[in-house]
């Protein structure tokens, strides 16, 4: 009895000796085209001429890994591009353009109350003032005012005595 | 383990990590060849293509699945590519048109480039190409990737690409002869 039961053990992908043959007309066609095309490049062999360091593709996973897992950093010319992106500069510019308005709403309402506040401070100034003490004030301007005309009265007196007229004293001045 | 299960096990905090390791593992070497050919520099490409899979981590949740794991992966490889390779030209303060002479000047310093005289030629005269001219031009010639794959990685029109191929033949094939 023979062990081996002359069963293959290797399979192939779906339709793939259907596939087949269009795959390898279309490589041939590709070929005969560039040979005709460009008989200089058909004739170069075609291969990758590049290298990599010994073992990149062993270790590339691994490093990749650990850089996906470490927390994303945001360098500063990035925050300055993220400042100027529009739907992160409107709402900031609309924030500040707010608390300007607001403060200076405050300030304007602060400077508004003064007046009133110098009135009722200038009202009650006077009614805590004794009336004797107005009454005084009062006659030493009455005072005061009498002693002005009466060094008027002089100078005119002084003026006819050295016949000084009007019209030459407008001259001088 | 297909891209559905992969995704399912991504998406279960449990399994998450061992997912992840296995994506990476599947579809690393791929979109590193992808990479170096558009950069050509080993170590560039290393950085490009840790920071595609960090983007892929940080993304697949919200992969919607209406194209395959594979095209999306090679979408972003492409996106990371050309975004590194134009900022490396600025700040290497080179014109975009002398491009060519910046990158074959990586192509000779570079310790990883095993090639020959003629496969050295060969590489500057795909450097004379546009990056993207390059790009379909790369997966074409070496990858052999179909075009209606292409398209939905370029986001290009399978028309488009076959014009873009045939021009970048022909400019390689004039390359050749005349160097």
């Amino acid at each position: 009895m023979n062990p081996y039961n002359n069963t293959n053990p290797f399979g192939t992908g779906p339709d793939y000796f259907e596939s087949f043959q269009a795959k390898l007309g279309g490589r041939i066609e590709a070929y005969e085209e560039l040979k005709n095309e460009a008989p200089l490049l058909s004739s170069i062999p075609r291969y990758n001429p590049f290298e990599v360091p010994a073992h990149y593709f062993d270790e590339l996973p691994t490093l990749i890994q650990e850089k996906c897992a470490a927390p994303e950093k945001v360098s500063a010319f990035e925050w300055l591009k993220m400042l100027f992106r529009p739907n992160f500069a409107v709402p900031v510019l609309t924030v500040i353009v707010v608390a300007v308005a607001g403060i200076r709403y405050l300030d304007q309402g602060i400077q508004g109350s003064s007046p009133v506040a110098e009135e009722i401070s200038v009202e009650e100034q006077l009614q805590a003032i004794d009336e004797s003490t107005i009454i005084e004030a009062l006659a030493s301007a009455s005072v005061n005012e009498s002693e002005a005309d009466y060094e008027n009265e002089n100078i005119k007196e002084y003026l006819l005595d050295n016949h000084i007229e009007d019209i030459n004293l407008n001259t001088e001045l | 383990m297909g891209d559905k299960e992969l995704l399912q096990q991504f998406r279960n905090p449990d399994t998450r990590n061992y997912a992840f390791n296995l994506l990476v593992r599947e579809y690393q070497k791929k979109l590193y060849w992808h990479i170096r050919k558009i950069l050509i520099d080993h170590d560039d490409t290393d950085d490009v293509l840790q920071n595609v899979f960090i983007k892929v981590w940080r993304g697949l949740d919200n992969f919607k699945e209406e194209s395959q794991l594979y095209t999306w992966l090679y979408r972003i490889a492409t996106n990371e590519s050309i975004t590194f390779l134009n900022q490396k030209k600025k700040r290497a303060g080179v014109p975009m048109d002398e491009v060519s002479h910046f990158l074959a000047a990586n192509l000779e310093s570079d310790h990883y480039f095993k090639g020959d005289e003629i496969q050295a030629k060969l590489q500057k005269a795909i450097l004379t190409l546009p990056d993207k001219q390059r790009i379909v031009f790369n997966m074409k010639y070496f990858d052999e990737i179909k075009y209606e794959e292409m398209s939905q990685i370029l986001d290009t029109s399978v028309g488009a690409l076959k014009a873009s191929y045939h021009h970048a033949v022909k400019k390689v094939e004039e390359y050749l002869k005349t160097h």
